[in-house]
């Protein structure tokens, strides 16, 4: 019996032996907090189920957004872990539109931006060893064995690398890539028309993946 | 003289690094002691003793310009108290001495407007105080302070001290015995930045816990490094309304790796750290959350955060903040992590909530999808029409003409489709801040796939200041 076995039986005698201990039916498995995934979305999740993967973003994994839409795609998969406690990083050159992050249901107070260009690697590693989830999108002059090395001491600190655009040769775990977009449209009735949200086909691919999969993503 | 104000010299270091300030401020630790690091670029003298000693403020000032580092220009203002002082070394030329119990008429002619230069508080409230017709310091000060602490809470009460010419807490003279104390001594010293921090670490968070738990937060502390030669780093360090752990630590890593980074060098390790808590400050009471409130990750990132600032520089570590108004690309601003408390809950969440005053619908609404991604600085660009002329505005928001391309960076890029134009005229009120511009939506074809983006027309040109990414 493994020690988490034992510790959850431990647990279920100790809470029926409580005075309220016939409330107690059944305990769920015992899971470490490095095994545990960060929520996504469902649309995400109903993808990572039927592509057989975890069903939310593993700790220690890269997960690379690319296609026509890497942003939304990244702001998207993200929104969940936001707003369940878990810190993001944004360490990437592109400036991310907090209003939009806002309107898509991103937690601000626990979201952190570092711009460095000069001492990236050194600022993802640092950053990495207190947040959950990093966005990042890896400044052309790293190095691939830099950018390895980085990448290794983030899965160490079982940290979640969203990485936007290319890796620089480096195969990512996941990867969803925006193949197509179409726009909606809001006050068709009025005078003034203007796009309401995004509809992005995606592609779900990657090392990691046994079978592509395809689904759609509404987007604002 | 006000009996609630001190003299004290502001020192502003103009184009000096973080090694040049340390070693001004290791300059004039032998012309006063207890000084204080106020910022990047600003040093705090207190000049009761010095004055006496060296015969006058003009002697004193002589001095001090004799510290001045290599690449760093100096100016100082000499005043009654911390606010006078900073804007006086602002203005100097490269000496302003307001004169003894001046203070007050100096600061009467200031606009209020520029005050969040010099005080941590919001351009918002600024913003309200200027429309409320109180536009200068004088006026603040002639107000009651009962209505201001009505009307704007701990930040009226605060302006209105300041706009006196009085400080909040006046210069430290000389050290005040205290309950507040934290020491750490090493069998094995500390060799590096990396095991100094995390050893001060471990001594400044019980430290303010034990401060919260008495509702106070520290406001000046001096923080005592001693290697086992006994060379000694001593600083003192203050904020007017408290630190928490992560700006305390923050300013010890500062303290650290300034000195280590010294010409002299150290010759052993750190083997005693001393946090002394000078004054104190009371907190607003904060109910603990039974959920959603300050969890294990919270902690872990606010120590990550300090963490990465000492890699990459504090100014280079932000976090958002809402500003408001109407243009969505500038509704929250990036604010640098050390400048904002990101320890109590109800802090962060009031930072990055938007106002109450933010409307649902307006008149210029370009609906809730708003661009993912900002072009920062934006981008000029040309919005053409079929005869590849300028394509404009009516002052009644009308397009003269279609747009059927856009010039970016000499890439023509075909309109697919436009929606707009959506007019935007913002603080109206403000001559200085005021703002018109028309925003359009444009989709647009470079030929390999359609972009989306948002251009905006103000005095006659054309940006792109977003895009739907």
């Amino acid at each position: 019996m493994s020690s988490l076995q034992l510790a959850r039986e431990q647990l279920a005698q100790q809470l029926s032996r409580h005075k309220y201990g016939h409330h107690v039916v059944s305990l769920g498995e015992a899971s470490l907090h490095a095994h545990r995934t960060i929520a996504v979305g469902d649309s995400f999740a109903e993808v990572l189920q039927r592509a057989q993967l975890p069903i939310g973003l593993v700790r220690g994994r890269v997960y690379q957004c690319a296609g026509v839409a890497p942003m939304s795609l990244a702001v998207a998969l993200v929104q969940r872990a936001t707003a369940e406690g878990s810190w993001v990083g944004w360490c990437a050159s592109e400036h991310l539109n907090w209003s939009a992050a806002h309107n898509a249901g991103w937690c601000l107070e626990r979201v952190v931006q570092v711009s460095c260009a000069e001492h990236w690697c050194e600022a993802v590693v640092a950053l990495a060893s207190g947040v959950e989830v990093l966005v990042v999108n890896v400044p052309s002059h790293v190095s691939p064995s830099s950018l390895r090395r980085t990448l290794l001491s983030t899965a160490v600190q079982q940290c979640v690398v969203v990485a936007l655009g290319p890796m620089h040769g480096m195969s990512s775990d996941v990867v969803f890539t925006a193949t197509q977009r179409t726009w909606l449209k809001e006050n068709e009735l009025q005078e003034q028309v203007a796009f309401a949200s995004q509809k992005l086909s995606v592609h779900v691919g990657g090392r990691r993946v046994p079978s592509e999969q395809y689904f759609s993503l509404l987007v604002g | 003289m006000n009996p609630h104000s001190y003299r004290v010299a502001i020192v502003r270091a103009i184009g000096s690094d973080a090694r040049e300030l340390n070693a001004l401020a290791q300059g004039i630790t032998a012309i006063a002691p207890l000084i204080e690091v106020v910022d990047d670029e600003h040093v705090l003298v207190p000049m009761r003793g010095p004055t006496r000693y060296f015969g006058g403020e003009k002697e004193v000032a002589e001095r001090l310009f004799s510290c001045a580092p290599k690449n760093a220009t100096l100016t100082i203002g000499i005043a009654d108290g911390r606010l006078a002082g900073l804007i006086a070394a602002r203005m100097a030329q490269p000496l302003f001495i307001v004169p003894a119990g001046e203070t007050a008429d100096f600061l009467a002619g200031i606009d209020v407007r520029h005050l969040d230069q010099f005080v941590d508080i919001s351009a918002n409230t600024l913003s309200l105080l200027f429309r409320l017709g109180l536009s200068t310091c004088g006026k603040i000060a002639a107000t009651s302070k009962q209505l201001l602490a009505d009307r704007f809470g701990p930040d009226g009460n605060m302006l209105h001290v300041l706009c006196a010419g009085e400080d909040l807490h006046p210069p430290l003279i000389e050290k005040i015995p205290t309950l507040y104390y934290a020491e750490g001594h090493y069998e094995e010293p500390l060799v590096q930045v990396d095991a100094v921090f995390i050893a001060a670490q471990q001594l400044a968070v019980p430290l303010v816990a034990k401060l919260q738990a008495e509702h106070l937060s520290m406001c000046r502390v001096i923080v005592t490094l001693t290697t086992e030669h006994d060379d000694m780093s001593e600083r003192v360090w203050y904020s007017a309304a408290g630190f928490h752990e992560q700006g305390l630590l923050e300013r010890v890593r500062w303290q650290v790796t300034t000195w280590l980074e010294e010409s002299s060098g150290l010759t052993a390790g750190v083997h005693n750290i001393a946090i002394n808590v000078q004054n104190t400050v009371p907190i607003g009471h904060e109910q603990p959350r039974l959920w959603g409130g300050r969890s294990e990750s919270d902690a872990a990132a606010r120590m990550a955060i300090a963490r990465v600032a000492g890699v990459v520089g504090q100014e280079h570590v932000c976090v958002p903040e809402w500003h408001g108004g109407r243009d969505i690309t500038r509704e929250y601003e990036l604010v640098p992590a050390h400048r904002v408390d990101l320890a109590r809950h109800e802090a962060t969440v009031h930072r990055v909530t938007p106002g109450v005053l933010r409307p649902a619908a307006w008149s210029g609404d370009m609906g809730q999808h708003a661009p993912m991604q900002n072009i920062f600085p934006p981008e000029k660009v040309e919005v053409l029409n079929h005869l590849h002329a300028a394509v404009e505005v009516t002052g009644r928001h009308h397009v003269r003409s279609e747009p059927q391309y856009i010039r970016r960076n000499e890439h023509l890029f075909l309109v697919r489709t436009w929606h707009g134009p959506w007019p935007v005229e913002e603080r109206w009120w403000d001559p200085l801040r005021q703002r018109r511009v028309v925003r359009m939506q444009c989709l647009v074809d470079d030929g390999k796939q359609e972009q989306g983006w948002l251009v905006t027309l103000e005095h006659r040109t054309w940006w792109l200041v977003a895009v739907y990414s």
